[in-house]
């Protein structure tokens, strides 16, 4: 897992990805950190490196986009297969690397809260490092999104962009809860079509049309059952659904609330679990088809 | 010791490995050879345990390459098709690089990698680029990977593709080299190649494993060898004709005449030794003899002839890009 992990992070240094992606992090940090900051006074630094947030979607498939893909096309990945290592051990190798290349501007921006200190009386330095924690939490699970997407294709610049397109959708997830109908007869509409995804998600993956079909059939039964039995259930039941996944609620918690949201943080970590563990199960279903 | 039994591998429908089981000894040059697409890659990577088999088994040493893959993967050096290179790095970078990922022990890598550079020539190199190396390089130094840490088992995807005659025969001697402590395989379908380094050749067609021997084993198995004549004659016929009449000698067809000169080609009984009865023959009809030579089966036809049988027992010729060698018609 070292000779990957170290051979990744010395390939993100040797070209520019590396460089510019730490570059243009501590530039948003360092930006708004004037602004808010410095020029407006705020003593907190919590809301300042939470902007950072929105940028992800464009630093972040920088960061992953070539991290599988670049192995399958050059073939390389030859080499690292027919190694003595888990597949596991290079796919869990190449997603630190990138944490720790997501890490220095966190890193570095570890010093502003000081700074604050060193200026002000009024500087909250243990929730400004905590939402600092958060923010890199937060970036890991995006990472292994896109480490995953990454595994799916062998062109860079697909993997790319859909990473930035899942990154989009996921911070636009708060505003599509606003439009959200809320009365029983729409929220159940919604359910139906929520379970035909599922069941198209399972077919993609399990190729079974019957079974697939017989899914289906199942849930939207239930689904109709309990609406004919007790339709009051059904109410505000998606934006209860949806906001539960919501990516963004938790580090707006530790920004803006001051609060330690574990919940939160769990959530983070068991996605960014999740789709490490999807992308070894991808990479040795490749192998097997 | 490698053995393979059963192998299947399905893409969907087309079946690129059909059931090939062989078993390999130690210390041994062992030669795939096949059109492209043949199989032999497809072989080639699930031994190495790049691919997953649809079914059948990869014992080498003892272990199964499915349930210790690791342990076996420790056994074996593997150059794929395409070298699989780092253009990042130089080569002395990558190096260090497959030493940490083969897990070779700290104190014993920089004397590895001294070793795989200096036995694939690629001194002078070492320093650069890989993306600013010639192909003859790049293909030295994933040579160099493959052989790093001197593995038991060295299986070789076409090594000598790209390489230039003299890179070649560097290439075949460092081969030679290897296989007296190490067992060798190597694919090519260049059959002149296969000939000159191989103890052992498996022929592979659309899948199949169609033939298993060592080079003369399999000349022997097509049989008869030939004699090519060219004499200084008009009368091709009457020189057809007396050397028709010499024992030992099934068939004599005329292959070329021009200008007062004939080309013979004679077919002759297994084991027959005819050069001297041919000589006195020609003398005596007052044939001035200007060529005398046996050609031996090559393995050229060897495989062709192997090749085409399988095609005739129906078996569909699905991907079959034979190159070399093809005719100008």
């Amino acid at each position: 897992m070292t000779a990957i992990f170290r051979r990744e992070l010395r390939s993100y240094f040797s070209s520019m990805i590396g460089y510019v992606f730490v570059a243009a992090a501590v530039a948003v940090i360092g930006f708004y950190f004037m602004i808010r900051n410095m020029m407006a006074g705020y003593p907190g630094f919590g809301g300042t490196v939470s902007s950072l947030t929105s940028f992800l979607m464009i630093l972040i498939p920088l960061l992953t986009m070539k991290s599988m893909s670049e192995e399958r096309k050059n073939k390389t990945d030859q080499l690292l297969f027919t190694s003595p290592v888990s597949i596991t051990d290079i796919v869990v190798g190449k997603y630190l690397s990138m944490l720790l290349v997501y890490a220095v501007p966190l890193l570095i921006s570890c010093l502003c809260p000081v700074i604050i200190a060193i200026y002000g009386a009024t500087s909250q330095l243990l929730g400004d490092y905590c939402t600092i924690f958060a923010v890199f939490c937060f970036g890991a699970m995006l990472i292994s999104i896109g480490l995953f997407i990454s595994s799916q294709t062998e062109n860079q610049i697909i993997a790319a962009i859909v990473t930035f397109i899942v990154i989009l959708l996921l911070d636009l997830w708060e505003t599509f809860i606003s439009i959200l109908p809320t009365s029983a007869g729409a929220s159940f509409a919604g359910c139906l079509v929520l379970w035909l995804v599922v069941a198209m998600i399972y077919f993609l993956f399990s190729r079974d049309i019957s079974l697939t079909l017989i899914v289906a059939a199942v849930g939207g039964f239930i689904l109709t059952a309990i609406y004919l039995v007790k339709a009051s259930l059904y109410e505000n039941i998606l934006v209860k659904l949806m906001s539960a996944l919501s990516i963004l609620g938790p580090v707006d918690n530790f920004a803006n609330y001051n609060v330690f949201d574990v919940k939160g943080i769990v959530m983070y970590l068991s996605i960014s679990a999740l789709f490490v563990f999807l992308t070894v199960q991808g990479v040795q279903k490749r192998r097997w088809s | 010791m490698i053995e393979v039994r059963n192998l299947v591998k399905r893409y969907g429908e087309t079946l690129a490995v059909d059931d090939i089981s062989f078993t390999l000894e130690p210390g041994k040059i062992y030669g795939f050879l096949g059109p492209n697409g043949a199989g032999k890659s497809t072989t080639m990577n699930i031994m190495t345990g790049y691919l997953g088999a649809s079914s059948g088994d990869v014992i080498i040493n003892g272990y199964n390459i499915l349930d210790d893959p690791e342990k076996v993967k420790q056994y074996i050096g593997y150059l794929p098709e395409l070298p699989p290179l780092y253009m990042e790095m130089t080569p002395e970078e990558y190096l260090q690089f497959v030493a940490r990922l083969k897990k070779i022990p700290k104190e014993k890598q920089s004397e590895e990698i001294e070793l795989a550079i200096e036995r694939t020539h690629i001194d002078e190199v070492r320093n650069k680029l890989i993306s600013n190396l010639s192909k003859g390089y790049r293909q030295r130094v994933g040579l160099a990977q493959a052989i790093m840490g001197m593995p038991e088992v060295m299986i070789l995807d076409e090594p000598t593709v790209g390489l230039d005659p003299k890179q070649i025969i560097e290439i075949r001697d460092l081969i030679k080299s290897l296989a007296q402590e190490h067992t060798v395989i190597l694919s090519s379908h260049v059959l002149a190649e296969v000939q000159a380094i191989c103890d052992h050749i498996l022929i592979i067609y659309n899948g199949k494993l169609i033939a298993s021997g060592t080079p003369e084993e399999l000349e022997e198995l097509i049989g008869a060898s030939s004699m090519e004549v060219v004499l200084k004659t008009n009368s091709s016929e009457s020189a057809r004709r007396i050397l028709e009449g010499i024992e030992g000698i099934s068939s004599v067809t005329v292959t070329r005449f021009e200008d007062g000169v004939t080309s013979l080609l004679l077919k002759l009984n297994k084991g027959a030794d005819v050069q001297e009865a041919v000589f006195n023959a020609c003398v005596q009809a007052g044939f001035p003899i200007l060529t005398l030579k046996s050609t031996e089966m090559s393995l050229e036809n060897i495989f062709l002839e192997l090749t085409e049988a399988a095609a005739e027992d129906n078996i569909p010729v699905a991907g079959y890009n034979y190159d070399e060698g093809g005719s100008d018609e």
